[in-house]
Parts: structure tokens; sequence; C-alpha cells
């Protein structure tokens, strides 16, 4: 069975660039009071190498991970289980069968909102924290994942029991 | 809705919450060092007196009134509990929500013929709730009466404490259990125990040199033989001490099978009794560290899901065997339907996983042998102690990759592990709750994959699969698991 991969918006990947930017800038506002208060240091002497390895990291994140990363981003639907693969160097593609989702949510964060995208996170059991993220959804997309994905879990049929269990019974 | 009738457990139970406030204490040690190194250092003789007269007053006190606060009422479908002092906790425990409700019979509660009656609840934000001092003939009732509505939901019997009289059953001398202690890597654990608050207190061998410089200067006349002793009788008191702490804790140790449910009851002073139904097992692991295959013995661990708020404290609900002789092994197989896997054929993951850790440990030994090179007095000689152990890792490499097999048997995985151990896990594949085909760019520029099996209770990789094989084995896995109409948990 051959899996129909959807994409997500392309919102996605301005979404991507922003964050790895705030990232960058987070790192360089701990770094440069170090700097101000460490101006003695002889290793700070070469505080020009230094720019230029954050404007080269910063540059790979925000034209090379964050497209690679917003084009191999996926989603699928099929009958049996949702699907979604993520990542940009380290890939991962997921499955989580339908029936053993516990439950799902839609979220917004900051950026989400700013960028008008929305995230179906799925649960199931056994582990801490969302175990499906779906990023970078249109919020309405998001809504209807979830929606769809309640209907299922809501008219799952009973379990059965085990054939052994029931002759022991 | 009935009326709530609040009860207040008896005032025994401000010891169950002191000894509660004291094992929090003990599992935080490592979080008071910092301060105990303060104390050690500061010059006020008063301090460290007034911090313990401070800390046991504040205990006493927050016993009493935690007892003071803690209410629970019982109705037809429900249990209620109000708890705290200052922040206020309202619970509401369903009983058709419950999954486990097990007596504790601690060593205090036992001469009162009381006993506490934990609550094990199911759901994304598990629940652990203990009410403790209850009489056992009412405990027992309300255990029952929970595990009825349970019993009603979901059809089979599973409520009853296991029925001694027809049920299969295990039970367990002292010789085995002084073997589990052997087993038992709590050895190591008193090791790690006693070593490192040591090795936090400077002061304290500042303090102390002096002493041991006085009263073990013939440790210095290089008699190396004494060295070997002391640390001889220290690990064989450890071993001792260890073999002491499972005949305590598994005394009597009684395994009973009935319908479907588990049962291990034991214990001297506190007697603990843990148990599972069947239809709960997510993972099944026989382990033999090397102590354990000189003594021919097992150990047996069956992993279920396990709410996230017992998190911390697993070991306490996870449901452990700890010694099995080879016929008692073979009747746990038969008890857990774990297929036959003597003719199975269990296959090695590719060749090709040895790659990047052969790349990682060669790397390793280049950079060693620089440091080495312009740090050694003897290159030479540092030259051939890196290379043997560079060898030794390569070797142990090797042995972990022959020793790592999988098969598929009956829609059960079975990992096959250990080089000088023996580690031999099932799961029930129809269990597992999502999978992965994860890429690592170096997995990538060889094309190929790792499948990721997680289920309720831990994780399980299959390495180096070529990419479209690995895509197969998780949609096949997906397949049987969505096709699975049967209870999983």
């Amino acid at each position: 069975m051959t899996i129909a991969w959807r994409h997500v918006e392309p919102a996605y990947q301005r979404q991507l660039q922003l964050l790895s930017l705030i990232d960058m800038v987070l790192i360089s506002a701990i770094f440069l009071p170090i700097y101000y208060f460490n101006r003695t240091a002889s290793w700070f002497d070469s505080l020009w190498i230094v720019g230029v390895i954050w404007t080269l990291v910063t540059l790979f994140f925000t034209f090379f991970w964050a497209p690679r990363r917003y084009r191999f981003t996926g989603y699928a639907e099929t009958s049996e289980a949702l699907h979604l693969r993520r990542g940009a160097l380290w890939r991962n593609s997921r499955a989580v069968p339908l029936n053993r989702i516990q439950h799902a949510e839609v979220r917004q964060g900051l950026t989400d909102r700013f960028f008008g995208l929305g995230r179906v996170a799925v649960f199931t059991a056994g582990s801490g924290g969302a175990d499906l993220s779906i990023p970078g959804l249109a919020l309405a997309e998001a809504e209807r994942i979830k929606a769809e994905l309640m209907q299922t879990i809501a008219h799952e049929p009973e379990p059965i029991a085990d054939v052994d269990e029931a002759q022991n019974d | 809705m009935t009326e709530l009738v609040w009860q207040r457990t008896p005032l025994v139970t401000v010891v169950f919450f002191l000894l509660k406030a004291f094992k929090q204490l003990v599992t935080n040690f490592s979080n008071f060092i910092p301060l105990l190194t303060v104390i050690l250092v500061s010059e006020q003789k008063w301090l460290p007196y007034a911090l313990a007269g401070g800390y046991i007053v504040f205990t006493i006190i927050n016993a009493i009134l935690t007892h003071r606060f803690f209410l629970f009422a019982v109705t037809d479908d429900a249990v209620h509990i109000r708890m705290g002092v200052f922040s206020k906790k309202n619970l509401t425990l369903k009983y058709d929500r419950i999954q486990q409700a097990e007596l504790h019979e601690t060593w205090y509660f036992r001469p009162l013929g009381r006993t506490v009656l934990r609550v094990d609840s199911a759901g994304s934000a598990g629940k652990e709730v203990e009410i403790p001092g209850l009489k056992v003939a009412y405990a027992l009732e309300l255990r029952q009466q929970m595990l009825a509505q349970t019993l009603r939901t979901e059809t089979s019997e599973q409520g009853e404490q296991v029925d001694l009289a027809d049920s299969e059953q295990q039970t367990f001398s002292v010789g085995e259990l002084i073997r589990a202690g052997i087993i038992d890597n709590r050895v190591f654990l008193l090791l790690a125990l006693l070593l490192y608050p040591l090795s936090q207190l400077d002061d304290f061998y500042d303090q102390a040199g002096d002493w041991l410089v006085a009263n073990f200067s013939f440790l210095q006349e290089g008699n190396w033989w004494i060295y070997g002793g002391i640390v001889t009788g220290f690990i064989a008191l450890l071993f001792i001490a260890a073999i002491f702490l499972s005949v305590v804790q598994y005394h009597n140790l009684t395994v009973s099978v009935r319908n479907n449910r588990f049962q291990a009851r034991g214990g001297l002073l506190s007697i603990r009794t843990l148990s599972f139904r069947y239809h709960k097992l997510q993972k099944v692991r026989f382990h033999q560290n090397l102590r354990a295959r000189l003594l021919e013995r097992s150990t047996l661990r069956v992993g279920q899901l396990q709410p996230m708020a017992a998190g911390q404290g697993q070991s306490k609900t996870q449901f452990t065997i700890p010694v099995l002789k080879p016929e008692q092994v073979q009747q746990w197989r038969d008890w857990l339907r774990l297929p036959d896997s003597t003719q199975a054929r269990f296959r090695r993951f590719s060749q090709l996983s040895l790659i990047s850790p052969a790349l990682w440990l060669a790397i390793l030994f280049a950079v060693a042998a620089v440091i080495f090179y312009f740090q050694a007095d003897s290159f030479v000689l540092a030259l051939t102690v890196i290379t043997a152990v560079w060898l030794l890792l390569q070797a142990y490499a090797i042995a972990r990759w022959h020793y790592k097999t999988y098969a598929e048997i009956d829609g059960w995985l079975v990992v096959r592990r250990g080089v000088f151990g023996r580690r031999e896990t099932w799961y029930p594949l129809y269990k597992a709750q999502h999978i992965d085909v994860a890429e690592s760019p170096w997995l990538r520029l060889l094309g190929f994959a790792d499948v990721k099996i997680h289920t309720a209770a831990g994780s399980e990789t299959l390495e180096y699969y070529p990419l479209n094989q690995a895509l197969e084995l998780q949609a096949r896995y997906v397949h049987a698991v969505a096709s699975d109409r049967r209870r999983w948990m």
C-alpha cells in the first residue's frame, strides 16, 4: 500500500526560519554579555571568527536546514494509521495505528498564530508528551484532522477479549 | 448523588505520613549533599543540630497536619479524597477507571490489623493514591467493591485476591532467596550509595586524614595483600547486606496464578503484593547477569502500562520475580503463553551496523594516541596500553553484535542480547503504540534505516534494514496492530 503523503503549508518554512533565527539571537544574547565582561581574556580576542561562525550557522539554518525540513515534512491519513515524516538530516517517519490513539488536540503556539498555522498533537499510551505532532497545518485543516480522529476513536468497536482469556472465564 | 460522608484515617497513620516524608528525604538525599558540605565547612557547631532538629520538628508537624487534612469518602461508584495542608487537592477515583487496588501490609500497621490500600487508575494522567490505616477487613471489602465495578465493565473475572486453594503456585525457599540476593544488582547500588556521599565530602577526608594516617599507617608499608583483604571483605559485606535485604523483602514469596491473574506476595516485615492481569501485559523480560548464569537462575520482569505519575518509583510497581530456576522459567513461559522459541530462527542485524561503532572507536583511538604522544613519558608503553584497550572495546562491540539477535514468532517480537549476561525480551507486537522508520545521515548514505517499535512499556530498535524493507516492515506492523481487535490494556 503506497502512502499518499501530503505537504504542510509553505508558511511552515518561514516559521522554521524565524524559529532558528530566534534561537541564534538568543545564543548571541547569552554570549555577548559574557564577552563584554571578559574582554581581557585572551581567547576572546578574535571576535570576528565567532561572528563569522555565527553568521554561517545562521545561514545554514535559514537556507539549508529550514527548506529541507519543510520539504520532507509530510503527513498522511490511511484507513489504519496516521503517518508523519519529519526531519532534515535525521529523518523519521512515524506511524500511529488509529486504534492506539488515546486523544488528539489542536495546538497553536505564538509563532503558529503569527503565521496562521496550527498543529495536531496525538497521544498514545505509555509515553510522556505527544507522540505525534503534525506541524505547519492550516488551522482549518488541523481542526478537520482532529475532528476526524475523534470520530474514529468514538466509533471504535469494543475490544474483544483474548481467545484464551474467554476460555478460562 | 449521595451525600459524601468524609472519614478521617486513624491517628496511627501519622506514622505512615512520617515514614513517607522520611522516605522522600532518603530518595532526595543527593540534593542535600551541597547543604551537608556547607554544614561541615561552617564553624558553627550548633548548626547541624539546629538543622536536624528543625527538620524533625517540621516533619512531625507536617505529618500531623497531613493526617488532619487527609479525608476520604466512599460512595457506590467512586472514592473521593481530599488532602493537602496549604494547597488542597480533591481527587475522585471512579471505580470503573481503577486499574489496580492492592493491600500493602506494612510492618507498622500489621500488628494493629490495619493496612494501606493502594489504588492505581488509568488514563493519560495516571494517578496513584494510597489510603492508609484501614482495617484489613474494610480494606478488603472496599477493594472488592472497587474491582467489582471493573469486573462488571470488563466481563472477565479479575477482581478477587487470587484464591490460594485452586490456583497454580510457585514458592521460593530461603536458598533461592539467598541466590536472589547474590544476583541482585543492589550490591552495586549499595556500593554507589556508600561511595557517592564520601566522594562529595572532601572535607571529610581532610578531617579523617589524620586519623587514617595514625591508625592505618601499616598500609603504607607496602602490605598490598591487606588492601586486597580489605576490598574483598568490603565486597563480601555488601553481598551479605544484599542477601539479607533480599531475604527480608521476599520472605515467603509465593506466586499464584489463576484465571489470567498473576500475583506475587511476600515479605518478612511488610508484606508486598504485586499483581497483574494477563491482558495488561506489554513486555516480558527474562534476565541473567553473569552471576545468575553461574547460578543458573533468571530474573523475570513483566512490563505493564505505567501511569506517568508513577514514573519515578517504577520498580515499586513493576512485577518482578527475582530468582527462577530453569524449570520455573519454563513454567512462566507456559503461563505467559510465550510461543516456543527453540525452533525459531533468530537473526542478527546487518554486519554493516558494526561500521559506525568501529569508526567511532578508531577516531577515539587516534585522538588518544595523539594525546599520549605529547603527554606520556613512555610513548611505546602508552601505545601498547591504548591499543590493547581499543582491541578489547572493538572485540566487545563485535561480541555485542554477535549476541544481539531477534525473531518474530506468532505475533511476538523476541530480542536476545548480552555479551556476559543474557537478556531476552518479548513484546506482543499487536500492542505496539507506534512504529518509526528512522534514518540518520549515516544510514541514509548507506541506504538503510532503523525500525523502532514503541510499546506502552518501552521501545525496541531493529537496526539496519534496507530502506524499502524497513518501510515494508513498518506497514506490516501497522497493519497487524490496526487490524487487531483484541484488548491491549
